[in-house]
């Protein structure tokens, strides 16, 4: 007869059903918003950037096309993935120096990332709105 | 860049340049943004000729350019390791 196991613990790693911790949740963001802000946030910023100086008709298309409530959205969610990039990279330093690295430490460290990353996106949100 | 040539098996520091370089442009890079963050808070350009003659800053521009050069240097590592 079979013994009965612990059956309730997932038999393959369905990563609807498990739950990060929330250090890995900061890390795998970390390197998801850092590709993005790589393509396409390189190209659309050197294009930006180029608008912006090229001629007073192509700044003024630029704040055309940067005042449409979509574009504006997308820009919001582009500066809050900056943003969660960069708060994770100074943990990332920390952690270098072996500050914040025990484990209670490294989950305040990461809850803070994600809280000061959605904050400050969301106070810079509010400046540019 | 790894070099595969007169490999070393323990102590090689193969990774060691590309960990600070990664470190060195993140730094880089945040002091910059910090440093024209406040810029354009202090001078607060609203029109076309304003933001043509912040970016006309030959510090400005000097700046911007090493910024990219870090940008794509920091994102090149990453795609180094893979």
């Amino acid at each position: 007869m079979e013994v009965n196991l612990q059956n309730k613990r997932p038999k393959h790693l369905d990563l609807l059903k498990i739950k990060q911790p929330l250090p890995a949740v900061v890390s795998i963001f970390h390197r998801i918003s850092g590709t993005l802000l790589f393509f396409p946030g390189i190209p659309l910023m050197l294009y930006g950037l180029q608008m912006m100086l090229n001629s007073q008709q192509s700044f003024e298309a630029l704040l055309d096309v940067l005042s449409i409530p979509v574009i504006k959205s997308v820009l919001l969610l582009s500066l809050w993935f900056f943003l969660h990039h960069l708060c994770a990279g100074i943990r990332h330093l920390a952690l270098d120096f072996h500050i914040g690295s025990a484990l209670a430490q490294a989950r305040l460290g990461s809850k803070i990332v994600l809280i000061s990353g959605a904050l400050l996106t969301l106070l810079i949100g509010i400046a540019i709105w | 860049m790894v070099n595969h040539t007169n490999r070393i098996v323990t102590g090689a520091h193969y990774g060691l340049k590309d960990w600070l370089v990664q470190r060195v442009t993140a730094v880089f890079m945040t002091i910059y943004l910090l440093f024209m963050g406040v810029t354009v808070f202090v001078i607060s350009p609203q029109d076309y000729d304003a933001w043509k003659s912040v970016f006309n800053n030959q510090l400005i521009r000097i700046a911007t350019f090493l910024f990219f050069v870090a940008l794509f240097w920091h994102a090149w590592i990453v795609f180094e390791t893979y």
